[in-house]
């Protein structure tokens, strides 16, 4: 079954919207297990997003598979580690929202 | 307390006595002493209560004047912590340019803040100021982290480059820092958008101020020497919000205010209203910006009446009072300020 995924990196500093969707079959096969991970569990690392702090990002994942859709979300210092190279990899193809 | 004390050989009471016998013609002018006064002495009782954890390496200083800057290299991790320390206080600069394009800033931030406002440092306390440069890989964008750091990402060369080459980018970073410790507006909403448009007025005088700029040579862009192709010119504009870039959706008043639920509720988006009644405010008046318009915006900032989650209204307010109490009831300067909220459509009173 095909699996979408859609990520909205917002804020920072320029305060723009960067958006990227693909289908996962066009991921490396190690995205693609990170991402059949946070399907079944919400994968946060042990940072925390302090009172005070500004213009840091914030990463909106939608995963579609089916008529199922899984939603996922993390301030910049809540990234877990194994996720941060996906989101990299989406933030790096996504376009700036118009 | 690190800051120079404020001694004054009137005492308030005796002030109102002689302000209750005097003729008419002389009650004004005592009676704006008196509010000077007052601020001052509120704002030094707020100062003493606000007792914030300083970092760990921290010195109590005898007075101000000298910043305590330390710059480390992340070296592209996205801990943080910071990484290996290269260039601290004192140090000459080292091969890596942005290491000392960080430092450099850093300093010149802490110049504008002594220099002009008599604050020490962040906290006005004399707080290290720490920077952790070359943040994640080809990382768009910088950021305040709440805790007394600044990061810096090198950006992917598209959307931004290195963002320690960005003057008025690390005024804006450590600006929130000195909102912390005042105000501390909530980052969100109006009191969010507010916050922002306070790290772009700051940040936009550290640049004035370097360059002696006056309010009509100042170009009024935040992030011209940051952005890359896709976000060229500019990032934001406080003159013309919503033409930086064609991606720029500020609106320049209230009537176009977004009501969103991204990004905090619009924070970057709605401080283009704030950021222009300053705009409007600095260039109405003529002269160097980080003058009269800085003393008002940096009272009202400092002002224990303006709380974490106050409006665009209240702050309006607040530079009023603050412009009658510093230049007079009917002088140019109250009269620029009210031209600058008109401007955007932010009911001052």
């Amino acid at each position: 079954m095909v699996v979408k995924v859609k990520l909205v990196r917002s804020g920072g500093f320029a305060g723009l919207d960067m958006v990227a969707a693909v289908d996962t079959d066009d991921l490396p096969a190690d995205q693609q297990d990170v991402i059949s991970r946070l399907f079944a569990e919400d994968l946060r690392g042990p940072g925390v997003s302090r009172p005070g702090a500004a213009d840091q990002f914030t990463y909106r994942l939608e995963i579609h598979q089916g008529d199922r859709t899984v939603k996922r979300q993390w301030k910049e210092p809540e990234v877990h580690e194994t996720v941060r190279p996906l989101l990299t990899a989406l933030a790096r193809q996504a376009k700036p929202a118009r | 307390m690190s800051h120079q004390p404020l001694a004054c050989i009137l005492p308030p009471d005796l002030l109102r006595k002689v302000a209750k016998q005097a003729a008419s013609e002389h009650r004004a002018p005592i009676l704006q002493t008196l509010e000077l006064d007052r601020s001052f002495r509120s704002r030094r009782t707020e100062l003493a209560a606000r007792q914030i954890a300083r970092p760990v390496g921290s010195r109590a200083v005898a007075a101000g004047g000298t910043p305590n800057r330390s710059i480390y290299d992340q070296e592209h991790s996205t801990e943080y912590l910071p990484g290996t320390l290269v260039r601290k206080e004192g140090q000459g600069p080292v091969d890596d340019v942005s290491i000392n394009q960080a430092y450099d800033g850093f300093g010149l931030t802490y110049k504008l803040y002594w220099d002009i406002f008599k604050r020490d440092s962040i906290d006005n306390q004399g707080m290290p100021i720490l920077g952790l440069v070359h943040y994640g890989e080809a990382y768009d964008n910088a950021f305040w982290d709440g805790a007394g750091h600044m990061f810096f990402g090198d950006g992917d060369g598209h959307l931004l480059t290195d963002t320690t080459k960005g003057l008025d980018v690390i005024g804006h970073e450590l600006t929130h820092g000195v909102t912390q410790h005042e105000a501390n507006l909530t980052y969100s909403g109006q009191s969010g958008a507010l916050n922002e448009a306070l790290s772009d007025v700051f940040g936009s005088l550290v640049k004035q101020y370097h360059l002696n700029q006056t309010a009509a040579k100042a170009d009024w862009l935040i992030g011209k020497d940051i952005v890359g192709p896709e976000l060229a010119p500019a990032l934001r504009s406080m003159k013309a919000p919503g033409t930086a870039n064609q991606y720029d959706d500020q609106p320049a008043d209230m009537d176009h205010y977004v009501k969103t639920t991204k990004d905090n509720g619009g924070v970057h988006t709605n401080s283009g209203i704030p950021n222009h009644a300053f705009y409007v405010t600095a260039t109405t008046l003529g002269g160097k910006a980080w003058k009269a318009p800085g003393a008002i915006w940096y009272e009202a900032l400092a002002d224990p009446r303006v709380k974490p989650k106050t409006t665009f209204a209240q702050f309006a307010s607040a530079t009023l009072r603050h412009a009658r109490s510093l230049y007079g009831a009917t002088s140019k300067e109250v009269s620029a300020v009210q031209a600058g909220w008109d401007a955007v459509k932010v009911r001052a009173r």
